[in-house]
């Protein structure tokens, strides 16, 4: 299966580059600098390009699958993020039914639906992809990671319609796990699911959906 | 008698033993004071000038601990030596409210640019993360503070492939290629205890991009324990390549040169603390030491001040020569500057045969030691900052830059001082207090006497089993690479990519009355003070 990753070079975005590569799926990263390139292949994508809305429909021409990685990434500019995201991934799920990819993941964050009530700013529109993805032609999974923390992967992960725990996180390497053991994983197709760390091996936790 | 007066007499007993005893003891110090003759405050005011003896040998606990402000302690303040702990327990080096560096001070100040680097720009190579871990807080007051370690995933902070630094790529087999620019510098086993050095050996094997100067007190399993990059050193005792008789046994050179975690050896021709021979006591020469050394147990040992196998620059760059053909790996020299006219004659002989050491380490007088004479640390050998920029200067003068790797060391233990360094003409930085301190040092300065509190610089079995060598060596890895994502935040202020990149034109000097001036001054002075001495 050919994967195409956008927002590869966040910090969940390597770890699936990583993972991806040693299973062996073809890779394009979709990167948003010119010099991150290098980076990105150097994670073990196979090829890499920048992210350019108007060619979006090119690239998703040869790809079965997209691993679609909201920038939730604490080095940037929450209020920035939040702008680009929802248009990026409704672009993208736009190019990917009309090049007919089928398989179509998102990484968003807990409690996107919560964003309605208007005073969490940074959380603010999420939800907007989420439902977009639910009505579109494509199969989809949306993966809802709670605060991602650098700790090592334990391959271990609690999953949830809603996890409601302030102080759930999870590995960003467990995150990566998770998003590409779903690929394949038919239990996971057009479901939406909360996860943070626990002690149910991703495999299990993920079929028994 | 009744119950009630035995009880009163020992009453009386007892009180009178509160007072009499204070008093015996004081008449007996009375008298052992008056009769002495070492001191005359004793004999003079008896007993109560124990106070003085007593204040002065508490007085440098007192002044660590009380007194110092936070920038005055030597040779490293308070808090330097809190950014060290902090970097190795944390891997942070965030501060609050701003810097307490006395600005009206003399000093080199880093230059930045109007418009720095972003991160994203900044050529680095974090694809493979280290698994560490880290010190977390969870809540401090005035007696207590709680805190837990957990694992993390941290950025390595490596260079890029084609800003790696590589000795002897040109002379050598096998090149010695490094990812990082900081190291730990030369400290030998026997000065610092088995759990110190594997500490030191694991974290530093955990971190990557770095590598482990063995001193010259030999290659120990110690050092082998996290499988570092390895720098052996050679002191002109020879220990651990040296036949019974003290001579130079390539036997056992060529044994260590094939071992895979050595990647380079460094004569050692002086240190910046101490322009004299090594010495160790017969009692600390234990069977393991005389082992790893190659000498006699129990025997006291007095290194020569200079190596017997060379004398000159000629004889001496025709061992090296030796060295590198018979080892395939790179081979350096470890030197303090002083006489700039021997520096000149070496480097231009460098130019004239084409031969010479793949790098030099250059130790500042300022540089530390387990064990010196005072004359020797406070005044030979020029410091670091005046050292450095002469013999880059040298070097490119005489065409034979390229060749040649720098390595600067002496109390570099903070990433703008490696930065400055680095500016200053440096390819590398050794650092060995830093890493003493990641492992529990806490400046007691008292490495010469075998009986440092902290289990660091010391031989002692028990005093050492204060030092957990399992929770230590993680902060040695954290030291050491948040170093060097400390210089990555500098090469972006000043406006380049990659710390490797740092030139002259990076830093400036600034004077107490405010007037800068560029590093080219000292070069020029350097140069006028040559001239002068030809006279």
């Amino acid at each position: 299966m050919n994967v195409l990753v956008f927002g590869a070079h966040g910090s969940v975005g390597e770890h699936v580059l990583k993972k991806l590569n040693q299973k062996n799926y073809k890779t394009m990263a979709i990167g948003s600098k010119e010099n991150q390139l290098e980076d990105l292949k150097k994670d073990g994508a196979t090829d890499a390009a920048v992210y350019d809305e108007q060619q979006n429909d090119s690239l998703l021409q040869n790809y079965e699958a997209v691993i679609f990685l909201t920038d939730i990434n604490t080095k940037s500019d929450t209020d920035k993020t939040v702008l680009v995201d929802h248009r990026a991934v409704i672009n993208a799920v736009e190019n990917a039914e009309k090049q007919g990819v089928k398989r179509f993941i998102l990484m968003s964050a807990v409690r996107a639906n919560e964003s309605s009530d208007g005073t969490k700013r940074n959380i603010g529109a999420k939800e907007i992809p989420d439902e977009l993805l639910q009505k579109a032609d494509v199969t989809y999974t949306v993966i809802r990671p709670s605060k991602l923390v650098d700790k090592p992967g334990q391959g271990t992960i609690l999953l949830d319609a809603m996890i409601n725990n302030d102080s759930a996180e999870i590995a960003r390497e467990d995150v990566a796990a998770v998003l590409i053991e779903a690929l394949e994983n038919e239990a996971t197709f057009n479901k939406t699911f909360d996860v943070s760390s626990g002690n149910v091996s991703i495999q299990q936790a993920l079929s028994s959906l | 008698m009744g119950l009630t007066d035995y009880l009163v007499i020992a009453l009386i007993i007892f009180i009178a033993l509160l007072v009499l005893i204070p008093i015996a003891l004081f008449v007996y110090l009375y008298i052992k004071d008056d009769r002495q003759k070492q001191h005359a405050i004793l004999r003079n005011f008896p007993v109560l000038g124990k106070a003085r003896y007593i204040t002065e040998k508490i007085g440098p606990e007192l002044r660590q601990y009380l007194f110092h402000n936070d920038n005055e302690g030597k040779p490293f303040s308070r808090k330097e030596y809190q950014d060290i702990v902090k970097a190795g327990k944390y891997n942070e080096r965030l501060i609050g409210f701003g810097s307490t560096r006395d600005f009206n001070a003399e000093g080199f100040y880093i230059r930045n640019t109007l418009f720095p680097k972003l991160r994203d720009e900044m050529k680095v190579d974090n694809i493979e993360k280290i698994k560490t871990r880290v010190y977390k807080s969870d809540g401090e007051n005035l007696f207590t503070r709680k805190e837990h370690s957990e694992e993390r995933l941290i950025d390595p902070y490596f260079l890029r492939d084609e800003d790696a630094v590589i000795m002897g790529e040109r002379t050598c087999r096998q090149p010695f290629k490094v990812k990082g620019l900081i190291g730990q510098s030369a400290m030998s086993f026997g000065a610092l205890g088995e759990n110190a050095i594997t500490a030191l050996s694991k974290g530093l094997g955990l971190a990557g991009g770095t590598w482990m100067n063995t001193g010259e007190g030999g290659l120990s399993q110690h050092h082998l324990a996290g499988k570092p990059d390895i720098i052996m050193q050679i002191g002109p005792d020879l220990f651990g390549v040296r036949k019974p008789n003290g001579d130079f046994s390539w036997e056992e050179f060529k044994k260590k040169s094939e071992m895979e975690e050595i990647k380079a050896f460094e004569l050692k021709l002086a240190q910046g603390a101490k322009t004299r021979g090594g010495h160790v006591e017969g009692e600390k020469v234990t069977e393991e030491i005389a082992k790893i050394r190659l000498v006699e147990p129990g025997k006291t040992i007095n290194s020569p001040n200079r190596f017997y196998e060379f004398d000159d620059v000629p004889s001496m760059f025709d061992f090296i020569e030796k060295l590198r053909d018979v080892g395939g790996k790179p081979v350096g020299i470890k030197i303090v500057i002083g006489d700039l006219d021997a520096l000149e004659n070496m480097v231009s002989y460098i130019k004239e045969s084409g031969k010479g050491p793949d790098f030099i380490t250059i130790d500042g007088g300022e540089g530390g030691t387990g064990a010196t004479f005072q004359e020797l640390a406070d005044s030979v050998g020029l410091p670091i900052q005046s050292a450095l920029p002469v013999v880059d200067e040298m070097l490119k003068k005489y065409d034979v830059r390229e060749r040649v790797k720098l390595i600067a060391s002496g109390k570099l233990i903070t990433p703008d001082k490696i930065a400055i360094a680095l500016a200053m003409g440096a390819d590398l930085v050794n650092v060995a207090r830093g890493f003493m301190i990641s492992v529990g040092c806490i400046m007691a300065q008292v490495c010469h006497t075998n009986n440092c509190p902290a289990g660091v610089a010391t031989t002692n079995k028990k005093l050492q089993d204060g030092l957990s060598i399992e929770e230590k060596y993680f902060r040695v890895c954290n030291y050491v690479v948040s170093q060097r994502e400390g210089l990555y935040n500098l090469a972006a202020a000043a406006g380049i990519d990659s710390p490797t990149k740092f030139e002259r034109k990076h830093i400036v000097h600034k004077d107490e009355l405010g007037r800068i001036s560029p590093l080219e001054d000292i070069l020029h002075a350097a140069k006028r003070t040559q001239l002068q001495k030809e006279g």
